[in-house]
């Protein structure tokens, strides 16, 4: 199987994932079902709480960009913040949709990989990206 | 490193999991972190093949990662925190917290570059001062609050008005300061600085208040008019002064005259410093007449300055100077003592004089300490404050939303208030029924116009508002036999002037009165 780097890994997958669908709740889904997966490979290594502070980390950064997106407070869980941050689609563009959430994505990456660094981080991560490429 | 050593123990394949290999591997890495430390002790001790002790590493090593990614996020985001606030501090010190302009410090910073930027190009900078024409009412009327949203309003104007590279900086109070980094000639800057007057023009919409405000301007060209910073800040602000002094809503260059002008009125006011301390001042009175009986009911005392030993000079050669550098309260505080002391000595002496009238400027009335400055000098003095007459004129007693208190506050010591110059400032009937005052004294000019016919209507106009609010009416600058024969048919009660007698000194007056 060819060797994804992360940044390429994740626009594959959102753009498999989304195929420019202007549904928000499909996007929605999308982005929860990736979300779910990611965490089910990071919670075993670093813990639920650090799952969340890094996502929840990601989302501030993304939201300099991005500012319509909801921030929840510091005390809320992954769950909560996922929400705000899905609320936030309503209305949008599909195309602004799709780069808010490679941006999320991408900046939730690189956080961990300045945390644990990047081959970790890519063993981490990688399979539940291109487990979407693999299948097509 | 936090993320090197995470890092290199994630090397380990978690999945896969083996205690043996992590043992070894972790005493290759010779690794520091405590969880590690703890699940490697219990690694060596517990049997490597024991599911529990393989799920309690596990369960140590995620607790020791989490940790370690927890404090890294919040170290972060406390870094980041600590360069908001040290940005945030920055910016506080270079700009004005109101409307967010670079404040003065900058604006030197700024104009110390252009200067620079202009010597190397030879081009020219132009440096505009503004300033908010009487702003102070506003601030009085309205509050602060709507003060503060004008000049923000004002800062948003300012600014759309001119380019990215120059700069619009409040300079303090209701002044802004305009850097035009780099201009052709004197009319460029000219035709900034009407651009800038032009944005005034339309009313500031401010919490349900419509305000008009003009600006007075001042410009000076480096290296043109000024060649160094210093100057350059100077000139312009004397061109703004000169901008106000000529009738407001004007902007002007800076001329070097003007510089001249400027020194003459520091001159002055040096000298009204001198005066105060050497006694140069005096008090002159002029006699004011019962029209009817031809008896003398009270004085005004008028102040006069003894610079010279040959000529005396009058208040409107300096006042607006003393008005401008603060030393007209200290000047109003002596007039008002000087006179109460001269009437006490004059009651006590036995001289039937029924009133003294003191002048009242808007500064000194409108000053926080003018009332508890009253009492003093009455008590300092002695004098009954039923003989004491406080003239203020129109525009004095609009300035402030507090004037009715404070005239009622007067009121209840027992003084009396007069209008001075009546039908030359607001002359709004609203006041002349809320305000309690006991004289409207008609303007001269009014009095003037009686010779040739014109000013009777307005006279008898204002003789018969003021009977009819039962106040006494008093006529200024009477001079001919014909005005005084009118007045008296109008049934104005009191006048003064030349008519009956010009101001006469202390040891003149009671001559004349006796």
């Amino acid at each position: 199987m060819r060797q994804y780097k992360i940044d390429e890994a994740i626009q594959y997958s959102l753009a498999l994932r989304i195929d420019k669908s202007s549904d928000v709740r499909f996007v929605s889904d999308a982005i929860v079902t990736l979300w779910q997966e990611v965490v089910g490979r990071l919670e075993p290594i670093i813990g639920d709480r650090g799952t969340e502070v890094v996502f929840s980390r990601s989302l501030y950064l993304t939201n300099k960009e991005f500012p319509w997106i909801v921030l929840a407070d510091n005390t809320s869980s992954s769950a909560t913040q996922i929400q705000l941050f899905l609320e936030s689609f309503e209305g949008r563009d599909s195309n602004l949709l799709s780069k808010a959430s490679y941006k999320l994505l991408s900046t939730f990456s690189q956080l961990l990989a300045s945390l644990i660094g990047e081959p970790l981080t890519q063993r981490l991560l990688t399979p539940v990206l291109i487990a979407d490429t693999a299948e097509n | 490193m936090l993320h090197c050593q995470l890092g290199q123990l994630m090397q380990i394949n978690i999945e896969d999991f083996d205690p043996e290999t992590l043992v070894k591997k972790l005493e290759e890495q010779q690794t520091t972190i405590t969880g590690l430390e703890q699940a490697l002790h219990i690694c060596k001790k517990e049997n490597a093949d024991n599911l529990a002790s393989h799920k309690l590493i596990q369960s140590h090593l995620r607790e020791a990662n989490q940790n370690l990614v927890l404090a890294s996020v919040r170290a972060q985001t406390m870094m980041e925190i600590a360069e908001q606030a040290k940005s945030q501090m920055s910016h506080m010190a270079e700009h004005d917290v109101l409307t967010d302009l670079p404040n003065r410090l900058l604006l030197n910073d700024r104009l110390k570059q252009s200067i620079s930027f202009a010597r190397r190009y030879s081009h020219q900078v132009a440096l505009i001062f503004l300033d908010l024409d009487h702003f102070k009412n506003i601030n009085d009327s309205l509050g602060h609050a709507i003060g503060d949203q004008l000049l923000q309003s004002v800062a948003k104007r300012l600014q759309a008005c001119v380019r990215l590279s120059d700069t619009v900086s409040r300079y303090g109070g209701d002044e802004f300061v305009v850097l035009l980094s780099e201009v052709k000639d004197d009319q460029d800057a000219i035709t900034i600085a009407e651009k800038l007057k032009l944005a005034m023009v339309p009313p500031h919409h401010i919490n349900g208040h419509m305000l008009h405000v003009n600006m007075s301007i001042g410009i000076s060209l480096f290296p043109e008019s000024s060649q160094t910073l210093e100057t350059l800040v100077r000139d312009a602000d004397t061109a703004m002064y000169q901008a106000k002094k000529r009738g407001r809503n004007r902007s002007l260059m800076f001329t070097p005259d003007m510089n001249l002008r400027a020194v003459a009125r520091q001159s002055i006011e040096q000298a009204l410093h001198q005066a105060l301390q050497h006694e140069e001042f005096i008090l002159h009175y002029q006699p004011k007449v019962n029209l009817e009986t031809g008896l003398i009911t009270g004085a005004e005392a008028l102040l006069r300055w003894q610079r010279f030993e040959d000529r005396l000079i009058y208040p409107l050669e300096f006042v607006n100077v003393a008005e401008d550098c603060g030393i007209i309260l200290p000047i109003g505080h002596w007039v008002l003592h000087e006179a109460c002391r001269q009437t006490q000595e004059w009651v006590k002496g036995g001289m039937d004089i029924k009133q003294i009238a003191v002048n009242v400027s808007a500064t000194e009335f409108h000053n926080k300490d003018f009332v508890p400055g009253i009492q003093d000098v009455l008590h300092d003095t002695g004098l009954d404050p039923r003989y004491l007459q406080l003239e203020l004129t129109e525009s004095g007693l609009m300035q402030d939303i507090e004037t009715t208190d404070i005239l009622h506050e007067l009121k209840g010591m027992g003084l009396q208030i007069a209008v001075d110059d009546f039908g030359t400032g607001y002359s709004s009937l609203s006041y002349l029924r809320n305000f309690p005052i006991d004289t409207l004294k008609i303007d001269q000019s009014f009095v003037r116009d009686i010779v040739d016919g014109t000013g009777e209507t307005i006279v008898s106009a204002i003789i018969a508002m003021g009977v009819s609010l039962k106040h006494c009416v008093v006529a200024e600058g009477i001079e001919t036999q014909q005005q005084l024969d009118f007045l008296k048919t109008a049934n104005c009660r009191e006048g003064q002037g030349y008519f009956f007698s010009k101001a006469l000194s202390s040891q003149e007056f009671p001559t004349l009165l006796n």
